[in-house]
C-alpha cells in the first residue's frame, strides 16, 4: 500500500455496526481490508471546451471509462493514424488495456528533437507552433505521470489546416531555431542548429475520415 | 502548525479524523440519547485521548454517517430501480405530494449546448439560479425528472450521496440533503449520460424511513448536466495488440493485494518510428515490447538483454533516460541500469554506474544545469533514503519525519552527484509518489512540481544561482496528491499543471457536519483540502499559478491516480484522462 503503514492510524469505532446492512468501519485505514475503498471509480475522459473549461464525455469513452482501479496513463499514437491511443496500468481488472483512438480524423504532427549542444533528445525544450494564425505552446518532457512515462515527443493537433506555418524551437541550450511549413501527417525530426528537418520516414495517416 | 507541538499527538488525530473523513460504509446504529457539546464551548485542541473531536461528537458524526448509510443501501437501489424501469414509483412514494419542488424553468431552457469533437458530441452544464427554476409540488418535479429519463432508451443509473446535514442538534428532526444523480445509457442508439445534484429535505430519517411515504418535504434541482454523443470514441483493442500477459498481477483475480502492482513506460528504443513499451510488473517481471506501428507488438524480452526478473521482485519502479546522451533511451529497472546499445539490445551497467538504485516511487528526468547531459530527480514515498538504506517513517501532513527527494546531477560517464542540498531540492522530506519538469516562468530552466500525498506540494523554480526556490501553487492546501501531469491547456503560453488528488463523499458529508472552530485553523484547511479531489493550477507569469474552479475540471474523480493531458481529438486544445479507484472488492456492495 501507498500509505504510511508503519504509523499508529487506529480511530476505534464510535457505535456498533449494522451488520445486516453490511456496514463497516476501517479502524485502520492503512490497513486494508476485504471491503472495498473507492472501489469501482471510473477514469475519465475530459474533453477540452476551449473555453477554459471540460466536458465529461467518459460515457462515449467506448469503455476507457474503465474501473478497474487504475494507475497510470499513457497517451500516444500506437497504430500511427496521427491520433493519441491510452494505454491504462491497473491494479486490477484487466492490468494493462490499449484502446484505439476513434475520434472523428483531424490532422497531426508530430515532432521528435535532436539536441547537439542541448541533451541529446532536446527534452526541456519550448515549442511554439502557428497554426492558422494561432500559437500552440508544448514542451518537449518525458513526464511520468505516477507510474505511467510519456515518450519524448509532442505532437501538434492542427485540426483541418494541413501543415504548421511556422515553428519555433527554444532549445535547452538557450539557441532559438525556426522551421517552416512542416506538413501533417508526419513525423519530424528536428536537429540542432540543421536547417533542414529530417524524418523517421514514419508516415502517420492524416486522411480526414468522413463518417 | 508548529512541528515541535507534540507531534505524536497530533499524528494521532489527524489519523483519526482522516479515518473519518475519507472512509465511508462506515457508520452505527443511531444512539438518541445522547446530546451534542455545544460548539461554542469546545475547545480546539488535542483532547487526552488523542482525538481532536469529543467522544460525544465523533458519536454524533458516526450516527448521521450511520443514516447515511440507510439512505445509500436502503433508499438509493429502489429509486435507481424506478429511475431505471422509467416508473418513478419510488420518487413517488417518498416525496410528499404537496412538497415544494424547484425544477429548472423555461428560464432555463436555453442552457448552452456545446458542439464537440466535431459535432459528433453535445454537452452542457448548468448550476441553477433561482431565476432559472420553477416552483411546484411533486408532479413537476416528477415531470421533469421523466423528461431527463425519457432521453434514454435503456439507461441503469447511480446515486450518490453528496450532503447530510440535520438542521437541528439532534437527530430526530428535518435534514438537509444533496444526492447525486447519475443517469448513464443510449440515447437513439448512442452513447448518452446525465448527471444532476438535487438538494432534498426531509423530516426525518430512521432505520426503516425506507418503507416510509411522502419524507421528502421539498426538492430542489440544484445543477444539471448532460452529453450525448454519436459515437464512441475510443476502442479497446487490448487482445489483438500483443501486450497481454497472463502473469500480471490483478488485484480481482489475486489472492493477495498489491497497492502499486507495476507502471508502463513508453518510448522508440530502436529509433524506427514506432513506440514501445517497456511493463514492469509484481508478479510477472520485466518485458520489452516492440511496437510494430499498426497498434500491435512483440515481445522482445529475450533478445534485448534485460532480465525479465524472478517471481521475488524487487520493487517495481522504471523509467526510460537517455542517461549517456547518445540520442537512445536507457533504462533504469529496479536495481539495474541498463545501457541501450542502438541496435535493439541493453547491457547491464548497474557495476559500473554510481547510480544509487535504491527503492524510489519514481524518477523524473530534465537536463536542469543545462550542461547537455539529462540529469534525474528520485521521488521517495518513505523507504528508504538514498545511500541509507534505512527505514524511516513517512511524512504524516508536514510532521517533518519524512525523507527527502533526491536530485542526481549527471556528470557523464554514467557518474552522478547527489546535489539535493546543494540545489534545496529536497521537497521537505514529502511523501512524494511522482515529480515533472515543466516550465513555471519564463526563463530556459527545467523548473519541477514535486507532489506530496499528505502535506503541501512543491513548486521549485529553478534559479540562476543553481538553487531552487520553493513555492506553493495552491492558496490553502493542495489536496491528498497522487499523481500530476502538465501542458498548456488554455493555449495561453503558459504550462498548467493538474493534480490528482483523492476525492471523498463521504468525506464532505461529514466535514459540513463539523463545527470548523474545533479545529486548529490550519489543519481544518488541509483536512477539508483532502477530500476536495483532483486540481487543475492554470499557469500564470512569473511561476504564479490560479487554481481552475473545480466544477470545470470535474475535481470530484475519485481517489485520483496518474493522469495525462493530450489532444485526443488533435484540435490543438489538450484534453485529460484521469484515472482513479483504490481497492475493488465487490460490486454493489458497500464502499470505504
Amino acid at each position: 500500500m501507498t500509505q504510511p503503514l508503519n504509523q499508529k492510524a487506529n480511530c476505534p469505532a464510535a457505535g456498533a455496526l449494522d451488520q445486516e446492512l453490511g456496514e463497516f468501519w476501517l479502524e485502520n485505514p492503512w490497513e486494508p481490508t476485504e471491503h472495498n475503498m473507492s472501489a469501482y471509480e471510473r477514469n475519465r475522459v475530459l474533453l477540452n471546451t476551449h473555453d477554459g473549461k471540460f466536458a465529461d464525455i467518459s460515457h462515449a469513452s467506448g469503455g476507457a471509462d474503465l474501473d478497474s482501479d487504475s494507475r497510470a496513463v499513457v497517451a500516444g499514437d500506437f497504430n500511427e493514424d496521427g491520433m493519441p491511443d491510452l494505454l491504462v496500468r491497473n491494479s486490477g481488472g484487466g492490468p494493462l488495456r490499449l484502446f484505439t483512438n476513434k475520434f472523428p480524423r483531424a490532422n497531426s504532427v508530430r515532432i521528435e528533437l535532436r539536441g547537439t549542444k542541448s541533451n541529446a533528445r532536446g527534452i526541456g525544450a519550448r515549442l511554439t507552433a502557428w497554426v492558422d494564425g494561432k500559437p500552440i505552446h508544448r514542451e518537449m518532457q518525458s513526464r511520468n505521470c505516477f507510474r505511467g512515462q510519456e515518450p519524448a515527443l509532442v505532437t501538434f493537433g492542427l485540426q483541418s489546416a494541413d501543415h504548421i506555418d511556422r515553428l519555433v524551437i527554444e532549445w535547452p541550450s538557450g539557441e532559438q531555431q525556426e522551421f517552416k511549413n512542416l506538413a501533417a501527417g508526419n513525423h519530424h525530426l528536428l536537429t540542432e542548429g540543421h536547417a533542414t528537418p529530417g524524418t523517421t520516414g514514419v508516415v502517420i495517416s492524416n486522411r480526414e475520415v468522413s463518417r | 502548525m508548529q512541528p515541535s507541538l507534540n507531534s505524536h499527538a497530533f499524528s494521532r488525530f489527524l489519523v483519526a479524523q482522516i479515518a473519518i473523513l475519507l472512509f465511508a460504509g462506515c457508520g452505527g446504529s443511531p444512539s438518541t440519547h445522547h446530546s451534542q457539546v455545544d460548539p461554542k464551548t469546545q475547545q480546539s485542541d488535542v483532547l487526552p485521548d488523542g482525538q481532536v473531536l469529543s467522544e460525544d461528537i465523533r458519536k454524533h458524526l458516526w450516527d448521521i454517517e450511520h443514516l447515511g448509510f440507510v439512505i445509500e443501501a436502503t433508499v438509493f437501489p429502489k429509486l435507481k430501480v424506478s429511475v431505471n424501469d422509467g416508473s418513478l414509483e419510488y420518487w413517488t412514494q417518498l416525496l410528499a405530494e404537496d412538497c415544494k419542488a424547484s425544477v429548472p424553468g423555461a428560464a432555463a431552457a436555453d442552457q448552452e449546448t456545446k458542439l464537440i469533437a466535431k459535432g459528433q458530441a453535445n454537452f452542457q452544464t448548468t448550476v441553477f439560479d433561482a431565476a432559472q427554476l420553477s416552483t411546484g409540488s411533486r408532479q413537476q418535479f416528477l415531470e421533469w425528472l421523466m423528461t431527463v429519463r425519457q432521453r434514454y432508451s435503456e439507461c441503469h443509473s447511480s446515486m450518490g450521496l453528496v450532503k447530510l446535514t440535520p438542521d437541528q442538534q439532534g437527530l430526530s428532526g428535518s435534514w438537509t440533503t444533496v444526492w447525486r444523480l447519475r443517469v448513464a445509457g443510449t440515447s437513439d442508439s448512442d452513447p448518452a449520460e446525465t448527471e444532476i445534484d438535487l438538494e432534498v429535505r426531509l423530516t426525518r430519517l430512521s432505520d426503516d424511513i425506507a418503507t416510509q411515504q411522502s419524507w421528502a418535504t421539498a426538492i430542489t434541482v440544484v445543477s444539471h448536466q448532460h452529453m450525448t454523443a454519436k459515437q464512441a470514441f475510443f476502442a479497446e483493442v487490448t487482445e489483438s495488440s500483443g501486450l497481454v500477459s497472463s502473469r500480471r498481477h490483478d488485484n480481482w483475480t489475486a489472492e493477495k493485494f498489491i497497492a502499486n502492482t507495476g507502471g508502463v513506460y513508453v518510448t522508440d528504443y530502436d529509433q524506427d518510428g514506432h513506440l514501445d513499451v517497456f511493463v514492469d510488473d509484481h508478479a510477472d517481471g520485466n518485458r520489452l515490447y516492440h511496437g510494430n506501428g499498426d497498434g500491435t507488438f512483440q515481445e522482445t524480452t529475450p533478445e534485448s538483454g534485460i532480465d525479465p526478473g524472478g517471481t521475488a521482485r524487487a520493487w517495481e519502479l522504471s523509467c526510460w533516460a537517455d542517461l549517456d546522451n547518445d540520442g537512445d533511451d536507457d533504462l533504469i529497472v529496479e536495481d539495474r541500469l541498463y545501457e541501450n546499445l542502438g541496435n535493439g539490445t541493453f547491457a547491464d551497467i548497474t557495476s559500473t554506474t554510481n547510480f544509487p538504485l535504491t527503492p524510489a516511487a519514481s524518477y523524473a528526468v530534465a537536463d536542469y544545469d543545462l550542461d547537455g547531459l539529462l540529469d534525474v530527480y528520485v521521488c521517495h514515498a518513505g523507504a528508504y533514503r538514498v545511500g541509507q538504506q534505512q527505514k524511516t517513517r513517512v511524512k504524516w501532513i508536514d510532521d517533518g519525519l519524512g525523507i527527502d527527494n533526491v536530485l542526481l546531477r549527471n556528470l557523464g560517464n554514467w557518474q552522478f552527484e547527489d546535489v539535493t542540498f546543494a540545489t534545496k531540492t529536497g521537497a521537505n522530506g514529502s511523501c512524494c509518489f511522482t515529480a515533472v519538469w515543466l516550465h513555471a516562468n519564463e526563463d530556459i530552466r527545467p523548473d519541477l512540481f514535486a507532489i506530496n500525498e499528505f502535506g503541501v506540494n512543491s513548486l521549485l523554480l529553478n534559479s540562476a544561482d543553481g538553487q531552487f526556490e520553493q513555492k506553493t501553487v495552491d492558496p490553502v492546501f493542495g489536496g491528498y496528491s497522487m499523481g500530476a501531469t502538465t501542458g498548456d491547456y488554455n493555449n495561453d503560453g503558459h504550462t498548467d499543471i493538474y493534480v490528482a488528488n483523492m476525492y471523498s463523499k463521504a468525506g464532505n458529508r461529514i466535514l459540513a457536519n463539523v463545527d470548523q472552530a474545533r479545529y486548529p485553523p490550519e489543519l481544518y484547511h488541509k483536512i477539508s483540502e483532502g477530500m476536495l479531489g483532483s486540481k487543475l493550477y492554470s499557469g500564470c507569469p512569473d511561476g504564479m499559478f490560479e487554481t481552475v474552479p473545480a466544477r470545470d475540471m470535474f475535481a470530484y474523480v475519485g481517489w485520483a491516480y496518474g493522469p495525462t493531458m493530450a489532444d485526443f481529438d488533435n484540435d490543438g486544445w489538450l484534453d485529460i484522462y484521469a484515472t482513479a479507484g483504490f481497492k475493488s472488492e465487490e460490486r454493489g456492495k458497500p464502499d470505504g
